[in-house]
């Protein structure tokens, strides 16, 4: 069945691994940027949450009462337990960093333009997803710090145009942050938001495969989709493993204190670092900006900023360089409004 | 058939309520008020809104008076306790209050300047009276006048001595409050300071021939500490001495004021050798020791031959106490030093950022064990002290247990990151060499 | 029906650098599960100290009740004489929670009808071991259980 001198093993013989491969085999990538793996990665990190995340389900209780307990009982009691819940943590930041990486690069080799705009559209459902993951998994060990980002998220959530008081409620489960919002994001968490995740993943590879792309002209050196891309690719999810368990083993993702509602927020309240820049243009804009209540302006303006995003393909048809150098700059004032927030 | 009867009774109820309003107007234009019944507040008019039955005509002429003296009275009472329409100001002045001129001050047994002896008789005839009290505040005891005849301030007030207090000198006259305002002198909060007016005035106590440094040391005594820290159970002066009944202590009765709240201790005092041999020497128990006002906290005193040892003060050289102490300051020294390795191996877990959730609990417990050494140490006997350190080591090894096995699973755990850090980069490697491997072949134009 | 098997390729070449990829992989992911492994185990709870399960009025001579020691059934039998007993009310066939019977004087298994005697030793059916007992014990007019 296989043309003569073809090397095969075992188990590829077996399971059907080569006729499963062979049209990977006969399609071409570029062999140059490191940023070409980014999108594996990104799989790989999800991939990563979906295990850790099962795990933590086995000791974790969503209910207001309980959570933080259970949540320092994972920590403190079960063995291993803060090791998975650090790597959990760590997985999630490093999935939006990587994910955001993907989309600048798309944004860069101006990969989005025709006929790629559906894989850019599910790429950017993607996107946000990826931050309602993160947003419902920060609510869930109902600490002080959760308590306050489920408040103030909700809230921001309030300005968007048109969608804005629905959207409200719904991420409350109601009109007041209680365990019902605890109870509701936690059903986002562990099975809405993942479900449709693997879902839009699923319609972003498929679309990858679309069969034009095979004889579509590579620029630059390229290399075979299989064994190459995928050997590399192996390898750079073997450094991402080794970056999670690193940082999973020696930087302890800290807890924090219980959830209180009659507690005062610290002045050095933050939001997950990927949110840092519209929180310092929250905290040093002034009350209104232009005559529109300031958190309406802002919140409409970075809507407003997505709508672009979402409609990219179409505003810039043919690629043209600014494009890249407005996402340039944009990442870099976006760098630059983060880094001040820290300090 | 039951309401109509209760609505005619709400109904003549308002009645009177308007007839008593619609009589204020002409008590106030009546007798002669200048300025001063303009500046007296709508709150306080209102207070002094008359018994239904008959008008407090009292306050309507002495409102208006120009002698601050006897208008002062007024505004005083307004915020008393005793604002009450049952009581107004004849309930203490008698007088009658029908009558809204002087001739009020004409009626048979008028007291308008009660003196320091019968004042407690003033008081006295409603406080001591259970029958009237229950109609005004079923909760309120009715014996102090009894109790305050037993005090030795009572005893001297009676006898006509001035300087001793009477009821109004710690309560006040007209604006007296109730005990569990904050703002009443006898508040628990304040009584120490009122105590102090007197018996910290070496003038106020010379005749008496008493010592006036005890709110001094009471301030800085463990129990003044814990009370200015706002501790509940903290006592001041009424704590120990009483309030109405207050007598001077002596040795014999002051354990049983301190075994009041430290009950252990001084069960465990009386079984001591101590016990009988204080009793024979006339030595007051815990106050020979522990001193009085300015009690010491317990972790200053010290068991053991040391000068500075409390035993020292009165063993010098009998053999078989002092042996006993110094087995007792091994014993508590030892314990002492087991509880603070175990909490600084808690610490240390901490620093290195381990996670252990019995931790607290094993601490709490080598505490609590640790506090049960003190009562101990008033049976002077090693035996039972061997017993309490015992525990305390007991508590203090099952913490050191919990860091022990959370550093010996930390080890565990950076011995299995290393493991699987060396495969990660073996895989790593591996895939790296396969892959320049691929594509040397493809260079060389090999399939 | 196949006569032959060529449709395997013919001895293939072993790939030593695939060969150890694959392997490091494997051992990589067996030193992940170890963790994993240890996190799933469920927790063991140190045995229960002496529980109080109520007054003695509570239970009065010739019967018998079930009580909920540290989330286990056991069986309190209250003799004519006043006389305690416990067991652990689990059959020691398939851990059905038995009962005592007042009419025929022995503790029963609804299950595969299993009999234990007063002693909680197995007399009939399947049950392969008597009952385990615990200790009871009077402490100022409360009822004491403990593991024997």
């Amino acid at each position: 069945m296989e043309a003569g001198g073809r090397r095969t093993g075992w188990l590829a013989d077996r399971s059907g691994w080569s006729d499963l491969v062979r049209p990977l085999e006969a399609r071409r990538v570029s062999a140059t940027g490191f940023d070409r793996y980014l999108g594996g990665i990104t799989l790989l990190l999800f991939l990563i949450e979906v295990a850790s995340g099962i795990l933590l389900l086995l000791y974790y209780k969503p209910d207001t009462v309980q959570a933080y307990a259970s949540v320092g009982r994972i920590v403190g009691e079960i063995p291993y337990g803060n090791l998975i819940r650090n790597v959990h943590a760590w997985s999630s930041d490093l999935f939006v960093a990587s994910l955001g990486g993907h989309l600048l690069s798309v944004v860069l080799r101006r990969a989005y333009r025709a006929p790629y705009e559906l894989r850019w559209l599910s790429g950017i459902v993607l996107l946000a997803i990826g931050i309602g993951l993160a947003f419902t998994g920060a609510v869930l060990p109902w600490s002080q710090k959760a308590y306050v980002q489920a408040r103030v998220g909700s809230e921001l959530a309030r300005y968007v145009p048109v969608l804005g008081d629905w959207l409200h409620r719904f991420l409350r489960g109601g009109d007041e942050v209680t365990s019902a919002t605890l109870q509701h994001a936690f059903g986002f968490h562990v099975a809405v938001l993942p479900a449709a995740l693997s879902l839009f993943f699923a319609v972003h590879v498929v679309l990858l495969m679309r069969k034009r792309e095979e004889t579509a002209p590579v620029e630059g050196a390229s290399i075979p989709v299989y064994p190459d891309f995928i050997i590399r690719q192996a390898a750079a999810w073997t450094g991402v493993v080794v970056a999670v368990i690193t940082l999973a083993t020696f930087s302890d993702r800290l807890l924090g204190s219980p959830a209180d509602p009659r507690m005062a927020t610290p002045s050095d309240a933050r939001p997950p670092w990927y949110f840092l820049w519209f929180h310092q243009i929250v905290a040093s804009s002034s009350r209104d900006l232009l005559g529109v209540n300031g958190p309406k302006f802002l919140v409409g303006t970075a809507c407003l900023l997505g709508a672009l995003v979402v409609g990219l393909p179409f505003l810039d048809r043919r690629g043209w360089k600014v494009t890249a150098y407005l996402a340039l700059v944009l990442v870099f004032v976006l760098v630059v409004l983060s880094v001040n927030a820290l300090s | 058939m039951r309401s109509p009867n209760r609505n005619a009774i709400r109904l003549s109820v308002i009645a009177l309520a308007l007839a008593a309003l619609a009589r204020q107007p002409d008590a106030a234009a009546g007798p002669p008020v200048p300025a001063a019944s303009a500046s007296a507040s709508p709150a306080s008019s209102r207070a002094l809104t008359p018994p239904l039955e008959s008008a407090n005509t009292c306050v309507t002429c002495h409102a208006g008076l120009a002698d601050p003296k006897l208008r002062a009275p007024t505004t005083e009472y307004s915020s008393s306790v005793h604002r009450d329409d049952r009581i107004g100001c004849v309930g203490c002045h008698k007088g009658d209050p029908r009558d809204p001129t002087a001739g009020a001050h004409r009626a048979a047994g008028f007291l308008p300047h009660p003196s320091h002896a019968e004042i407690a008789g003033v008081c006295g005839g409603c406080h001591s009276d259970a029958g009237f009290m229950r109609h005004i505040n079923a909760r309120l005891p009715v014996g102090q006048q009894a109790l305050f005849n037993l005090s030795l301030h009572g005893k001297l007030s009676g006898a006509g001595d001035t300087m001793a207090p009477t009821c109004s000198v710690c309560h006040g006259r007209h604006e007296i409050l109730p005990a569990a305002s904050p703002k009443a002198p006898v508040n628990r909060l304040n009584v120490a300071k009122l105590c102090a007016g007197c018996h910290a005035d070496p003038k106020h106590m010379a005749p008496y021939q008493i010592r006036t440094d005890q709110f001094a040391k009471w301030e800085r005594s463990v129990h003044g500490e814990a009370f200015k820290k706002g501790n509940p159970l903290a006592p001041t002066c009424t704590g120990c001495h009483g309030a109405h009944s207050a007598t001077p202590p002596e040795a014999s009765s002051v354990a049983r004021a301190c075994g009041r709240c430290h009950e252990e201790e001084l069960a465990l005092f009386e079984q001591s050798p101590h016990s009988k041999g204080f009793k024979k020497r006339g030595l007051a128990p815990c106050v020979a020791c522990h001193s009085n006002h300015d009690v010491a906290p317990a972790s200053s005193l010290h068991v053991g031959l040391t000068p500075d040892a409390t035993c020292t003060k009165c063993h010098s050289n009998d053999e078989k106490p002092l042996k006993a102490a110094d087995e007792l300051a091994g014993l508590l020294r030892g314990a002492r030093d087991r509880a603070a390795a175990a909490r600084a191996a808690v610490a240390r877990a901490g620093d290195e950022g381990l996670h252990i959730s019995g931790a607290p609990f094993a601490l709490d417990q080598v505490a609590t064990a640790e506090l049960k050494l003190r009562p101990v140490v008033h049976t002077l006997d090693p035996k039972r002290m061997a017993v309490a350190v015992a525990a305390v080591e007991q508590a203090a090894a099952a913490a050191e247990k919990l860091v022990t096995d959370a550093e010996q699973g930390r080890r565990i755990e950076r011995r299995g990151y290393y493991a699987a850090l060396a495969l990660a980069f073996l895989l790593f490697s591996t895939l790296s060499l396969k892959a320049w491997q691929l594509e040397g072949r493809r260079r060389l134009g090999s399939p | 029906m196949q006569p032959e098997a060529p449709q395997l390729a013919p001895a293939p070449r072993r790939d030593f650098l695939s060969v150890a990829a694959g392997g490091s992989a494997v051992a990589f992911a067996a030193a992940a599960g170890y963790p994993v492994l240890r996190y799933m185990e469920p927790r063991t709870r140190p045995p229960s100290g002496p529980t109080t399960i109520g007054r003695q009025e509570e239970f009065p001579p010739g019967a018998a009740r079930i009580v909920a020691v540290e989330d286990r059934p056991v069986l309190v039998i209250r003799g004519e004489d006043g006389k305690f007993q416990a067991f652990v009310a689990l059959c020691t066939h398939l851990q059905c929670v038995v009962g005592y019977s007042k009419e025929r004087k022995q503790i029963e298994c609804g299950c595969h009808r299993g009999v234990y005697n007063l002693e909680g030793l197995n007399v009939a059916g399947p049950p392969p071991r008597p009952l385990e007992v615990l200790d009871v014990a009077l402490r100022d007019g409360m009822v004491v259980v403990s593991e024997a």
